[in-house]
């Protein structure tokens, strides 16, 4: 076969390998899976869980993280750590410890859908069915939601008929507040539970009087953020969310099929869960928020996985794939993932998705919906919709859309990252050496079938007496690749030599760009940048600022027009009664008059950051930057090693030498292609041009001082405004009526600070980085720093050439090389 | 020797004495230990007095500003944020005062309060700690240090720290890493050694985050307590 024809074909596959590579998805982990991943991290050698991370083994954080793991589709039998002990085997253990109402519940949850043997949890169904008694279920409310569950759960007529009881002695013990709570006092999380439990059995439903309160008592208790308050009696503005009470009512309006809850400001409950969870790490605590370091709460981020993954109480039974710690002792089964610390059904990469463990795709925290609003099916659940899916579609038709799952912090690892940890340049990499390593092997046989030269020490004869103990395994990777002892390109050095000089050339170049264009100092800031910028490059996120500044603009123009028709009556014009308003109230006026500049700058910056979006997205999928000077050193490195080598050994090595340089000229002129950079590369340049004028110092301290006028303004409403008109005998109710953005503004105000500072100071904070990305060469530029060079190395070994067998008789294979 | 020579004797000596002035132990400089209790800060006829706090803008000093006007400030004069001791009283020099865990509520209001009590400024409460780990920049920091030198006083506060909105803010002088970038300005401050009256100021600018560049000028004022810890008698 002729030679250039081995070249095309390994040129051939590369290109197939790249497209194959070029094609893979990239997700982003959801909340769902983020939460669940939390979970596991957690457990402990003796299989429980602590409360927090890193703490020891408590029982009722392992009984909540077990109900999650269930509620994942893992057993927690077969969730253990390496040489540990399982979830299941420190539930057996502690088992005694379970007294309460709402532990049996959970426990017989656990025993039931894990199919466990009931003797082995001190038969909790039983247990219970003794306890549940008028004056428990009263006192206990939630306890005896639980309890429902888990007999339930049991699926046994006496379990089921003691469920019904109990549901109907929670519909008698509504206290004044007509919801549920501990010993006559509401709260939320009991509620919710409650509710939850009246549509598993079936004794309430929509209709009913009792449902109908606790979901007003539930819609009371809704803050601003879209989460539940554990009790309306707390006040909404101070007190916070909790995060049990928002799960549960989740689930509660799932399993009701009710519509979603939403604030005034259009916030759903499901955006208020995702407040509370930790951007790093996925887990949740009422006390903490997206981007605190408190650390988070197993058992909250237990209660809210099911929530998060559309899961009503009770679950569907997962059988235990691994028989547990010991059977696995007995049997060696490594687990999935041999080099993790964890054994789990699933690979520890995956931990818990948010579908099963089988499942590769993770459509986000709500099956049913996507980014897009589609409608498209999550995967892993076969061809038709799940009773939870419809569920949720039944909870709040229309209201629960992609947007959903955007809104609340994008847990991605990195984007363009799967769920199996994988990200796309290092699932790229791997392919490419493979196929690069598939191809030069391909290359190499044909080549065997050409005449082998005679003469000249062989290359490896060296090589292979220093490796006597794996001197079989290279003889057979010598046959193969074509580099043996009396197969090598022996007395054929190259034909020209100043190409490898050229080589040499290219290959310093390639080393020294990085360093010319300080790529070292500068591409860590841009990937500093790049995470930095991440959630304020959401398109929820973007829409949530949109509407702040459309509500600080309704105000604006209450405060030109109605404000002074109410606070100035009897002017004899409009203009005449602004003129008196402004007087009285300097503040008021003072941001008026810099509104519209203020409105014209943020309308701006949100303009250009929705406007760039997508190209931050497509920045954001390329390779880490902090890795780029690498992507040029490296290959610059092994063409100078080529190039040398092929000078000095010439005679000896030549061949494998040039086809190893062909092969990486090659791999150079395909990576582009491999990383989309064709088309995310000038997407990324047209990113950094456009954030030119917003990512500067003057932009930022005009934001930092039109941000001052704001608060001016918005100060005004509770101390001069609001007060002036009740001293004009307007009540709160008149006042919302007719000032209702004013009011808005008023209601809203904290979580619009808790939006904007930060990102005030993300922008602050990125100055440098940005100037640091925009000093490096055009984004687009990059594309033709790998394929330039690698053409020209690919051209470069070609034109070297061999020279011509010295002209002996050809050799055949079956003649012993004379020596 | 004749009469004047006991004069002229006298006046050399005099001389030569003045030549040499009597080298008096310098005054050296003396921790003062113990809790700066905090008088609350005051607004009255255009002046503001006590304990408070003003927000310098990006470029503004301290004399003329601009300073940002925090809208829920109890002054006339918005741009003073009036301040009023914590459960200890005020600030501690030669102990931490650590912020509780968690720092925040979640709507980022701000739960530390010992030093002051948490005041609100543009509508979230914001409060001041101290603590061995810089909260803002992860540096390690030795205990507030307040020196007396007569009556004059000195200091390195490096760990005072603002907080509000979920958000850390630096307000040491020095900084953690010992320097005093732009506006900020060393500790200074009077003392009477016999009322234990003091008043201690110092600017420090915020270095980072949604404030960058702004300053916080700080005017603590009221009594001294020395060797006491503790709740406030």
């Amino acid at each position: 076969m002729r030679r250039t024809s081995v070249l095309w074909i390994r040129a051939a596959g590369l290109a197939l390998v790249a497209l194959l590579v070029a094609g893979a998805p990239a997700h982003a982990r959801s909340n769902a899976s983020a939460a669940a991943g939390f979970i596991e991290d957690a457990q402990n050698k003796d299989g429980g869980f602590g409360v927090r991370k890193g703490e020891p083994s408590d029982p009722r954080a392992t009984l909540w993280a077990s109900v999650a793991l269930l509620a994942a589709g893992k057993n927690p039998r077969d969730e253990f750590l390496k040489n540990g002990r399982s979830a299941d085997d420190y539930l057996v253990d502690n088992r005694s410890k379970f007294t309460s109402l709402g532990d049996l519940g959970l426990l017989a949850l656990i025993q039931t859908t894990g199919r466990f043997g009931p003797s082995l949890y001190d038969n909790p169904v039983q247990r219970l069915t003794g306890e549940l008694t008028r004056g428990a279920v009263g006192s206990d409310p939630q306890g005896a939601a639980l309890a429902v569950f888990g007999l339930l759960a049991a699926d046994t007529a006496s379990a089921r008929r003691t469920a019904g009881s109990v549901a109907e002695t929670l519909l008698d013990s509504l206290t004044s507040d007509n919801a549920w709570g501990p010993r006559g006092n509401a709260d939320s999380a009991s509620t919710a539970l409650v509710l939850q439990a009246l549509a598993a059995t079936g004794a309430a439903g929509m209709g009913h009087p009792a449902v109908r309160s606790g979901l007003a008592y539930l819609q009371a208790a809704q803050s601003n953020d879209g989460s539940i308050t554990a009790s309306t009696r707390l006040d909404k503005a101070t007190s916070g969310g909790d995060v049990a009470a928002t799960a549960f009512t989740l689930q509660a309006l799932r399993k009701l099929g009710a519509p979603m809850l939403k604030t005034s400001g259009g916030k759903t409950v499901t955006q208020g869960l995702t407040q509370y969870q930790q951007q790093s790490s996925g887990g949740l605590t009422s006390k903490g928020s997206i981007y605190s370091p408190v650390p988070p709460s197993v058992i909250e981020t237990a209660q809210a996985y099911p929530a998060f993954n559309g899961k009503t109480f009770p679950l569907a039974r997962v059988a235990s794939k691994t028989g547990g710690p010991d059977n696995v002792k007995r049997t060696g089964a490594q687990g999935a993932d041999p080099s993790s610390d964890r054994v789990s059904a699933g690979t520890a990469d995956q931990g818990v998705s948010s579908t099963h463990s089988e499942a590769t795709a993770d459509p986000g925290a709500f099956q049913g919906a996507t980014a897009d609003g589609s409608g498209r099916r999550g995967s892993g659940e076969g061809s038709g919709r799940s009773a939870a899916q419809e569920a949720l579609q039944g909870a709040g038709r229309g209201a629960v859309s992609g947007t959903v799952v955007g809104t609340g912090p994008r847990l991605a690892a990195k984007a363009g990252a799967s769920d199996d940890g994988l990200t796309n340049e290092q699932r790229a990499t791997i392919l490419l050496c493979g196929g690069l390593t598939l191809l030069f092997a391909l290359g190499a046989t044909l080549e065997r079938v050409r005449p082998s030269p005679s003469g000249a020490p062989p290359l490896v004869a060296a090589g292979q007496s220093a490796t006597a103990a794996v001197a079989p395994l290279v003889r057979f990777g010598g046959a193969v690749s074509g580099i043996s002892t009396s197969r090598a390109g022996l007395g054929r050095p190259p034909r020209r030599r100043w190409p490898l000089l050229a080589m040499l050339a290219v290959g310093g170049a390639l080393i020294a760009l990085p360093f010319a264009v300080g790529m070292f100092d500068r591409a860590p800031k841009g990937a500093e940048m790049i995470k930095a910028f991440e959630p304020y490059m959401q398109a929820a996120k973007i829409e949530d600022f949109e509407r702040h500044v459309r509500d600080v603009d309704e105000y604006a123009q209450e405060a030109r027009g109605r404000l002074p028709e109410l606070l100035a009556p009897g002017a004899k014009s409009p203009e005449t009664a602004r003129r008196r308003f402004d007087r009285q109230h300097g503040q008021v006026a003072l941001f008026t008059q810099q509104w519209p500049d203020v409105h014209r700058t943020f309308d701006d910056l949100l303009g250009t950051i929705r406007a760039n979006r997508e190209n931050y997205e497509a920045v954001a999928a390329l390779p880490s930057f902090r890795a780029f000077p690498w992507f040029f050193v490296i290959p610059g490195g092994l063409i100078v090693l080529l190039a040398g080598a092929g000078l000095v050994l010439g005679r000896s090595a030549w061949i494998p030498l040039r086809r190893a340089a062909i092969a990486l000229g090659v791999g150079l002129v395909l990576a582009p292609a491999v990383f989309q950079m064709f088309d995310r590369a000038p997407k990324g340049g047209r990113m950094v041009t456009a954030f030119e004028t917003i990512e500067t110092r003057p932009t930022v301290q005009k934001i930092q001082g039109d941000f001052a006028t704001i608060t001016i303004g918005q100060g005004a409403i509770g101390i001069d405004l609001i007060p002036a008109l009740e001293a004009r005998g307007l009540s709160e109710k008149e006042i919302g009526r007719e000032l209702p953005a004013t009011v808005r503004l008023r209601d809203r105000w904290i979580p619009i600070l808790n939006d904007m500072t930060p990102m005030i100071g993300v922008m602050s904070d990125n100055v440098e980085n940005y100037r640091a990305v925009a000093a490096l060469p055009d984004f687009p530029l990059f594309i033709w720093f790998f394929v330039v060079p690698g053409l020209l190395v690919v051209g470069l070994a070609v034109l070297a050439g061999t020279r011509p067998l010295p002209a002996t008789a050809p050799v055949r294979a079956s003649e012993p090389v004379p020596t | 020797m004749n009469r004047r020579t006991p004069g002229l004797l006298a006046a050399a000596i005099l001389a030569i004495a003045a030549l040499f002035p009597a080298v008096a132990p310098a005054a050296t400089a003396k921790k003062l230990n113990g809790t700066f209790l905090f008088s609350p800060g005051k607004f009255k006829k255009g002046k503001a007095g006590g304990t408070y706090f003003r927000m310098i803008q990006p470029g503004g000093t301290v004399k003329r500003g601009p300073f940002f006007a925090n809208p829920n400030s109890r002054a006339k004069d918005k741009t003073y944020t009036l301040l009023k001791a914590g459960i200890d009283g005020g600030l501690w020099s030669g102990r931490f005062q650590d912020p509780p865990d968690p720092a925040f509520a979640p709507n980022g209001f701000a739960l530390a309060n010992r030093i002051m009590t948490p005041t609100l400024f543009a509508g979230i409460r914001f409060s001041l700690s101290t603590a061995a780990t810089d909260a803002q920049s992860g540096r390690k920091v030795g205990v507030p240090v307040i020196r007396a030198k007569g009556r004059k006083l000195t200091g390195d506060v490096r760990g005072f720290t603002a907080s509000w909105n979920s958000i850390w803010f630096n307000q040491g002088a020095p900084k953690p890493a010992g320097n005093l970038p732009g506006r900020t300005r060393k500790v200074s401050g009077t003392y009477d050694p016999r009322t234990r009256r003091y008043t201690i100021t110092w600017v420090s600018q915020i270095v980072g985050g949604p404030f960058n560049d702004f300053s916080g000028y700080w005017h603590l004022q009221g009594k001294f307590r020395p060797g006491k810890y503790g709740k406030a008698g």
